[in-house]
């Protein structure tokens, strides 16, 4: 049986996953984006996306400043499917 | 269309990665995890030497869970996912799981109270060459 993919989503190098729980800055939409060995919270305004200010540390692992580009490119031009992922992972 | 913008500045990105490197020295990590059956909890070796288990219906990713027989450790150490369950847990969670918030925040209030930062530290040097707290008059 194949799950639905309701909790994650892979756009190219990067994997989203939004993580039930996760308090910090629950009322901002934010997912937890992996890339190579290491880790950034993005949030997801009206306007655009941000590194998470609500999160303490946002980079998690060693990530490089091309990595921490990608995750914000790539955050920015799926928007409309990764804050869909985010409002599904949402309780109720 | 309603194009969307990179809020985070390049300035902003270069600070947040000086900061997260910092932070990569000192940060808690989780180094091994497994899920004990027996008990039904997620149990985790952490950098520090310590290891924490958690009961499953206590971390809200996994409590709908059949199987976590494939829990890993997330890029970054500071977490896990399930690709079974689809869905993870941060360490700050599994802490606050095992400790209680209650705790951890009197703790947490305690240990940031007692440090003194750079510029307090800096303020205290200052009033100290002027000659300190002014004496009592009444």
């Amino acid at each position: 049986m194949v799950l639905p993919e309701v909790g994650s989503k892979r756009i190219g190098q990067v994997r989203f996953r939004a993580i039930s729980g996760d308090h910090a800055g629950a009322s901002v939409p934010h997912l937890h984006a992996d890339i190579g060995t290491g880790e950034v919270v993005v949030e997801f305004l009206l306007d655009g996306v941000r590194l998470s200010e609500a999160h303490g540390a946002p980079i998690r692992g060693a990530v490089t400043a091309r990595e921490l580009r990608v995750v914000l490119e790539t955050a920015r031009d799926s928007y409309d499917e990764l804050l869909a992922l985010w409002k599904a992972s949402q309780p109720g | 269309m309603n194009k969307k913008k990179i809020l985070t500045t390049p300035a902003k990105r270069r600070v947040a990665l000086a900061a997260a490197r910092q932070r990569e020295r000192t940060a808690t990590k989780i180094v091994a995890a497994r899920y004990d059956a027996d008990r039904d909890a997620v149990v985790v070796d952490l950098s520090t030497g310590a290891t924490l288990g958690v009961h499953r219906l206590a971390i809200p990713g996994f409590a709908r869970a059949k199987a976590l027989a494939d829990i890993a450790i997330t890029p970054g150490s500071e977490g896990l996912w399930s690709e079974a369950a689809d869905d993870g847990v941060l360490l700050e969670q599994l802490l606050v799981a095992a400790a209680g918030e209650a705790t951890l925040g009197r703790i947490g209030g305690r240990i940031n109270a007692s440090k003194k930062s750079a510029s307090r530290a800096a303020a205290s040097r200052a009033n100290g060459a002027k000659g300190g707290r002014p004496r009592k008059t009444a």
